[in-house]
C-alpha cells in the first residue's frame, strides 16, 4: 500500500470511482488512490435504478448530467468494459397547469443548453409508451437521448479506466481517521496503513457524514430506504424490438422504466423511512432492507392507475436499499469549509445520473482550483451550521416526499423552520410578515394586510403576493420603509497588513480614507466573479466587510483559504453579533434625524460613506447606501439591541407612515437599478468587465487575484455582455435561464428577472453576444416555452443618475 | 380439495447475519422470505385448487414476524393461514412437527400436505418425516412432479445420474417439494392487497398439548462461517492441473 498520494478518494461507489478515474485520467495518474472499506458499489450504487437522463431542475446540474451521458457512451471504447447503456428516451408528464408551467421552465432552460427536448401531447405519449393510460394527462416533455446504464458495470468500467491510468484502488480497506499535518498535508489513516496526501475527496456515500466528521465537519446527509419494484416478464415487452422510454409521472410520484423483458417501478412515497440516521454501521454492505409494502402502496396504486398492466403483473423482486439525501435533495460537492484541500462528493440520491459529469467537473475543480461550470447548486457550502443532522431529519422527511413535487421559484417550504430569526421576528409577525427562509434565516418576503394572502401561492406566474409587493415598492419610492437584512454575512478584517491583503483579494481600490466604502467583487484566479463585497474602512488596520447571507460559508472560506498564515491579517465572523436594518425611502433621513445623535445631512453624511452614530440609545455603524436605489441607510447594530433600535425607528417614523418592506420588493427594486445578484449575474462564468460593474475593476493597482484573467479578457474582448431587457410579459415574468433570441437564434440567456413595480415593467437581466447589446435592439425572451418580445434598455431603468440615492 | 402448505419464515439467503448471542442472531433488520422450496409447495397447492377447487391453508410455526411471510404466501393464492407462535427461530424439528400436527388436526385433516424439501436456514431435512410420523401419513420428499390420479398422488423424484423414480402415494400424504415442480408465481399487487385481508389464526405453542421440554435436539452454538480465502489458480496442462489438484486436496487440504 502506498504511503503518499496526491489525492485520496474515500469511497468506492460510482461517485468516488468516477472522481478517481477522472483525476487519474487528467494527469494525476498513479498519484491517485481510492479507498473502499468493502467492495466497489456496496453502499448505495448496487441498488440504483440506473436511470440516466438530462433532467434536473438546475441549469448547471443539467450540464453535469449531459456530461455524464457523453462520458458513459465512450467508456466501453476506452476501457473495454460494457456499461449496459441503452438509449431509451424519457418522458416527464404533467396532469395539471402548474406542472405544465414547470415543464415550460425546463423546456426553455434546456433549450439554453441546446438539448433535444419537445413537448408531447397525451396521444404522442401513448405512441411512445403503449402501456400508459393517458387519462388526466395534459401533456409532457420528451427527451429522445436519455437512457439507462447498469450501475455496477459502469462503476467497474471506470475502476478499470482508473487503474489503466495508474490509480490504485484499495478494497477492504477502511479509513479510521483523518489528521491535518503541520505541513498542511492530510494524513489518512486506514486499517491497512496510513497515507499522506495533498487532497482528500469524501465520496463516502452512506458513511460520508462519519468521514467528514473525522476532519471536523458536520454535513447534512441521511439515508432513506428507497424502493423500486422489478416486475415479472411481460411478453409484449419481451417480443418488442424497441425499448420503452423512461416515464416519470411526478404528479403520481413514480417513475417507470424497462428492464430487460419487464419494467421497474420506482417511487417517492409520502413517508420516507429514514435509516440509521445517527450513523450507518461500518459493516453494512450491499444488503437489502425489508421493503415496507404498506408504506409504498399508494405509489404502487398510482403506478397501476397510470400503467394498468402493472396490476396484472407479478412482483419479481422488490428492492429496498439505503440512499443518501440532503435537506433539499441535491448532493454535497466541492470544497468543504473551513478546510483546505478537502472536497465533498456525497449526499447523492441520483449518483449514477451525475457520476460521470461530477467526476469530470470535480476533478477539474480540484486540479485547476476553479470549477469549469458554476456548481453552487450542489456546493456543500450552500448549507450553514444550522443544517446539522437533526435539522436534516426533519427537513428530508418533507423533501423526500416532495422530490417529485412541482418546483416553483417562489416556494418556501415550512418543514424544519424557523431556525435563525432576527430579534424583531415577533414584530415582523405582528406586521403580518410572510416569511421565506434564506440560509436558515427567517426573513419576510412581503407584508400583506391582516387576513389577506398570508400564504404565497407557489406559481410560475405572478402570485397573490404581487399586489402587496407593488405596494411595498411604491412605499419605498414615496415614503420610508425598513428592510431587515440581519442575515448579511459580516466579517471583520484587521491587522497590520489588512489593507494590502484586501487589495489583493479584490479588484477595486480598498478605501484609503476612514469611513469610506468600496463596493467590490472578489474574483477567482481566472478573473471571474467569486463573491461580491462591501468593504467599509473603519481604520487603517480594520475593515468591516459585508457579503450576501447565503454565500457566508463560501465567501468566508475563500477569505480563510487566502488568509496569510503569519498573523498579519486576522478575520472575525461578526454575523451573529450584528444585525442590520436598512431604512430606505425619501423620508428616511427625516426619520433618522429625529432620533440620531449626530448630523446626517447630505453634506455631513455623503453617499457611499459610513458613520458610527447613536440611533436612540443604540450605537450603530451606518453605511449610506442600499440595494434598492432610494435614499437609504444600512444601519448595523449590536444584535441584542435590535428591538430597541427597531422601536426607536418606528416611533420616529410614525408621522411618515414607516413600514416594513420584504425581500420580494427588494429583489424587484434591485432589478430596476441593475444591481447584480450573487450567483445570478455574478458567477464563475462572467467577469466584471462584461457587466455594469466594470468600473470597479482597477487594473492599474498592484496585483490582485484574477487580474491576469481580466487583462487577457480586456485584450481579447468580452465574449458576452450583461444587458437589461424590458420584456412584453403579461402574467409570467422572466426568472433566469430563459433563452434570449434574435430572430429565433439563441444569442444569450437571462441571469435573473422579475417585475419592476416602480417602473411598471417586466425586466430581465442577461448575458448576450455584445453585437446585440445596443440599447433599443429588439430581441425575444422565451418564458415557459413561449417567446416574448423584448428590447435592450439603458441600465438602470430606475433613476439612472442616482439622484434619489444621493439626495 | 383441502391442502395445507407448511411454510417457514427464514432469513434471506443474501442477508448478512449478525450473531446476537450464543444461539441467536439479530433479526431486527434483516430481510426474511418464505423458504424457497416451500414456494414450490405453495404454487403447486394453489394451482391444484385453481383447477379442481378447494382451499389452501398456510401453516407456519414461527415468531410473530412470520406473518409477513404468510401474507406473501397468501398473495400467491393461499386462502388463509394458521400461525403457531413460537419465540425462537430455531425450534427442534420434532417440536415443529408436533406443532404443525396439532394445528392441522385441529383444523381438520387435508387431502394433501406440502412442505419444502428442506428449509434454507437450518437445512434439517427432518420436518416432513417427523410430521408424517405424527400424523401417520405417507411421505415423499424432493418431488419435482405431481399428478393426482384416483385418490393417489403420482410423483417424480430425481435420484441422481439422470434417473427418476415415479412413485404412487395414497392420499392424504405429505409431499416435500423440490425445484422443478413448477415455477412459483410472482404475486401481483392486487393480490398482495387482498392477502392483507385474509384470515390468519394464531395459536400459542404453549396452548397446545406439547411438552416443550421434550426437545430431542438442542442448539448449542451458532457460529459464522469464516470468510473464504482467495481462490488458487492452478496452471499447466490438463494432466498437470489434475495432478496438482489431487495433491492439494490430499496433502494441503486433507480432504481426500
Amino acid at each position: 500500500m502506498k504511503t503518499n498520494a496526491r489525492a485520496v478518494v474515500i469511497g468506492g461507489g460510482v461517485i468516488g470511482v468516477s472522481v478517481a478515474y477522472h483525476l487519474a485520467k487528467y494527469g494525476w495518474k498513479d498519484e491517485v488512490v481510492l479507498i473502499e472499506k468493502h467492495e466497489l458499489t456496496s453502499g448505495s450504487t448496487w441498488m440504483a435504478a440506473g436511470n440516466v437522463s438530462f433532467f434536473h431542475p438546475s441549469y448547471y446540474c443539467t450540464q453535469v448530467n449531459m456530461k455524464s451521458i457523453e462520458i458513459f457512451k465512450k467508456l466501453e471504447e476506452e476501457t473495454g468494459q460494457n456499461v449496459g447503456w441503452h438509449t431509451t428516451g424519457s418522458i416527464r408528464t404533467a396532469d395539471n397547469p402548474g406542472r405544465m408551467d414547470e415543464l415550460g421552465y425546463y423546456y426553455s432552460m434546456n433549450r439554453c443548453l441546446g438539448l433535444d427536448v419537445s413537448y408531447v401531447t397525451p396521444d404522442e405519449i401513448k405512441k411512445l409508451h403503449p402501456f400508459i393510460e393517458t387519462e388526466g394527462l395534459l401533456g409532457g416533455l420528451y427527451w429522445p437521448d436519455d437512457g439507462d446504464v447498469d450501475p455496477n458495470s459502469l462503476t467497474q468500467a471506470m475502476a478499470k479506466g482508473a487503474r489503466n491510468y495508474g490509480a490504485e484502488l484499495y478494497l477492504h480497506t477502511r479509513v479510521t481517521g483523518i489528521e491535518e499535518k503541520q505541513s498542511g498535508e492530510w494524513l489518512v489513516k486506514t486499517d491497512k496503513g496510513d497515507i499522506t496526501c495533498e487532497h482528500i475527496v469524501n465520496a463516502g456515500g452512506l458513511w460520508a457524514p462519519e468521514v467528514s466528521k473525522m476532519a471536523g465537519v458536520e454535513i447534512p446527509s441521511i439515508a432513506i430506504a428507497h424502493t423500486h419494484i422489478l416486475y415479472e416478464k411481460i411478453n409484449a415487452i419481451a417480443e418488442s424490438d424497441s425499448m420503452l422510454p423512461l416515464v416519470r409521472d411526478p404528479d403520481k410520484s413514480i417513475y417507470l422504466r424497462q428492464e430487460m423483458d419487464s419494467l421497474i417501478l420506482g417511487m417517492y412515497e409520502a413517508n420516507g423511512q429514514q435509516w440509521k440516521k445517527h450513523g450507518v454501521p461500518w459493516d453494512y454492505a450491499q444488503e437489502e432492507l425489508n421493503p415496507d409494502i404498506d408504506n409504498i402502496s399508494d405509489c404502487i396504486m398510482n403506478g397501476i392507475e397510470r400503467f394498468p398492466i402493472l396490476g396484472e403483473t407479478g412482483f419479481k423482486h422488490v428492492t429496498a436499499g439505503p440512499i443518501t439525501y440532503t435537506p433539499n435533495g441535491n448532493p454535497l460537492v466541492g470544497p468543504a469549509a473551513p478546510l483546505k484541500n478537502f472536497f465533498q462528493a456525497c449526499g447523492y440520491s441520483f449518483g449514477v445520473t451525475q457520476a460521470g459529469g461530477i467526476g469530470h467537473y470535480l476533478a477539474g475543480w480540484i486540479m485547476n482550483g476553479e470549477p469549469e461550470i458554476d456548481l453552487w447548486h450542489v456546493d456543500s457550502r450552500r448549507f450553514g451550521s444550522y443544517a446539522n443532522w437533526a435539522y436534516n431529519t426533519e427537513k428530508i422527511a418533507d423533501t423526500y416526499a416532495r422530490l417529485y413535487c412541482t418546483f416553483f421559484p417562489n416556494e418556501f417550504r415550512d418543514a424544519a423552520r424557523p431556525n435563525r430569526v432576527s430579534p424583531i421576528y415577533e414584530y415582523q409577525k405582528q406586521a403580518n410578515a410572510v416569511f421565506g427562509d434564506y440560509y436558515g434565516w427567517e426573513c419576510p418576503n412581503y407584508f400583506p394586510p391582516k387576513g389577506e394572502d398570508g400564504y404565497e401561492t407557489p406559481s410560475w406566474r405572478r402570485s397573490n403576493a404581487f399586489k402587496h409587493v407593488n405596494n411595498e415598492c411604491k412605499h419605498a419610492m414615496n415614503k420610508v420603509g425598513i428592510i431587515d437584512l440581519t442575515r448579511f454575512a459580516k466579517t471583520k478584517i484587521s491587522g497590520k497588513d489588512a489593507f494590502a491583503w484586501l487589495n489583493r483579494m479584490t479588484c477595486q481600490n480598498i478605501p484609503r480614507k476612514d469611513n469610506s466604502i468600496a463596493l467590490t467583487p472578489m474574483l477567482d484566479h481566472n478573473g471571474n466573479f467569486k463573491s461580491d463585497m462591501t468593504v467599509t474602512r473603519i481604520s487603517e488596520e480594520e475593515f468591516f466587510c459585508v457579503t450576501a447571507s447565503v454565500g457566508k460559508s463560501h465567501d468566508q472560506h475563500w477569505l480563510l483559504e487566502n488568509l496569510p498564515t503569519d498573523g498579519s491579517v486576522s478575520m472575525e465572523d461578526v454575523t451573529y453579533k450584528m444585525g442590520c436594518l436598512v431604512m430606505v425611502g425619501p423620508d428616511s433621513r427625516k426619520v433618522l434625524e429625529k432620533v440620531c445623535h449626530g448630523d446626517v445631512s447630505s453634506e455631513a453624511f455623503k453617499f457611499s460613506t459610513s458613520k458610527e452614530i447613536y440611533v436612540g440609545r443604540t450605537k450603530c455603524r451606518i453605511n449610506r447606501m442600499n440595494y434598492v436605489g432610494e435614499l437609504g441607510f444600512e444601519i448595523f447594530h449590536p444584535i441584542e439591541q435590535q428591538v430597541a433600535l427597531n422601536n426607536t425607528l418606528f416611533e420616529a417614523g410614525k408621522d411618515f407612515d414607516i413600514k416594513y418592506i420584504g425581500m420580494h420588493a427588494m429583489d424587484s427594486m434591485r432589478l430596476e437599478k441593475g444591481y447584480l445578484a450573487w450567483k445570478s449575474e455574478m458567477n464563475v462564468h462572467h467577469t466584471p468587465l462584461e457587466t455594469n460593474v466594470a468600473w470597479t475593476v482597477k487594473l492599474d493597482k498592484d496585483d490582485f487575484i484574477g487580474k491576469q484573467g481580466l487583462e487577457d479578457q480586456k485584450k481579447n474582448g468580452i465574449p458576452l455582455k450583461l444587458v437589461c431587457l424590458v420584456v412584453e410579459a403579461t402574467d409570467s415574468d422572466p426568472w433566469g435561464y430563459n433563452p434570449i433570441l434574435k430572430d429565433g437564434e439563441k444569442i444569450g440567456m437571462t441571469s435573473s428577472g422579475g417585475y419592476g413595480h416602480r417602473v411598471e415593467k417586466s425586466i430581465a437581466m442577461g448575458y448576450i453576444k455584445p453585437e446585440f447589446a445596443a440599447v433599443g435592439t429588439e430581441l425575444g425572451v422565451e418564458i415557459l416555452g413561449k417567446v416574448r418580445e423584448a428590447r435592450v434598455a439603458a441600465m438602470p431603468l430606475y433613476d439612472p443618475e442616482n439622484k434619489k440615492m444621493k439626495s | 380439495m383441502k391442502i395445507f402448505v407448511c411454510v417457514k419464515h427464514v432469513p434471506d439467503t443474501a442477508a448478512s447475519i449478525k450473531l446476537a448471542s450464543e444461539t441467536g442472531f439479530d433479526d431486527s433488520e434483516i430481510k426474511f422470505i418464505a423458504s424457497p422450496y416451500d414456494e414450490y409447495g405453495i404454487e403447486e397447492a394453489v394451482s391444484l385448487c385453481e383447477k379442481e377447487g378447494g382451499e389452501v391453508v398456510v401453516v407456519t410455526a414461527g415468531k410473530d414476524a412470520a406473518v409477513s411471510t404468510m401474507r406473501n404466501a397468501m398473495a400467491m393464492g393461499a386462502d388463509r393461514g394458521i400461525l403457531v407462535k413460537t419465540d425462537s427461530q430455531f425450534l427442534d424439528s420434532s417440536l415443529t412437527a408436533k406443532a404443525l400436527k396439532a394445528a392441522i388436526e385441529e383444523d381438520g385433516m387435508p387431502d394433501l400436505i406440502f412442505t419444502g424439501k428442506n428449509s434454507v436456514d437450518t437445512e434439517g431435512f427432518q420436518t416432513q418425516y417427523r410430521l408424517a410420523v405424527q400424523l401417520d401419513l405417507p411421505v415423499v420428499n424432493e418431488i419435482s412432479s405431481l399428478m393426482i390420479e384416483n385418490g393417489n398422488a403420482v410423483v417424480e423424484k430425481e435420484t441422481g445420474g439422470g434417473e427418476k423414480q415415479v412413485i404412487q402415494v395414497k392420499m392424504p400424504c405429505i409431499i416435500g417439494a423440490d425445484k422443478g415442480l413448477n415455477e412459483p408465481r410472482y404475486p401481483k399487487f392486487p393480490d398482495i392487497m387482498k392477502a392483507k385481508k385474509k384470515k390468519i389464526q394464531e395459536i400459542e405453542l404453549s396452548s397446545l398439548d406439547i411438552n416443550e421440554t421434550e426437545s430431542e435436539t438442542e442448539l448449542v452454538k451458532l457460529e459464522l462461517v469464516p470468510e473464504r480465502s482467495g481462490a488458487k489458480m492452478i496452471e499447466g496442462s490438463v494432466d498437470e492441473q489434475a495432478e496438482r489438484l489431487v495433491e492439494i486436496l490430499k496433502l494441503e487440504e486433507k480432504v481426500l
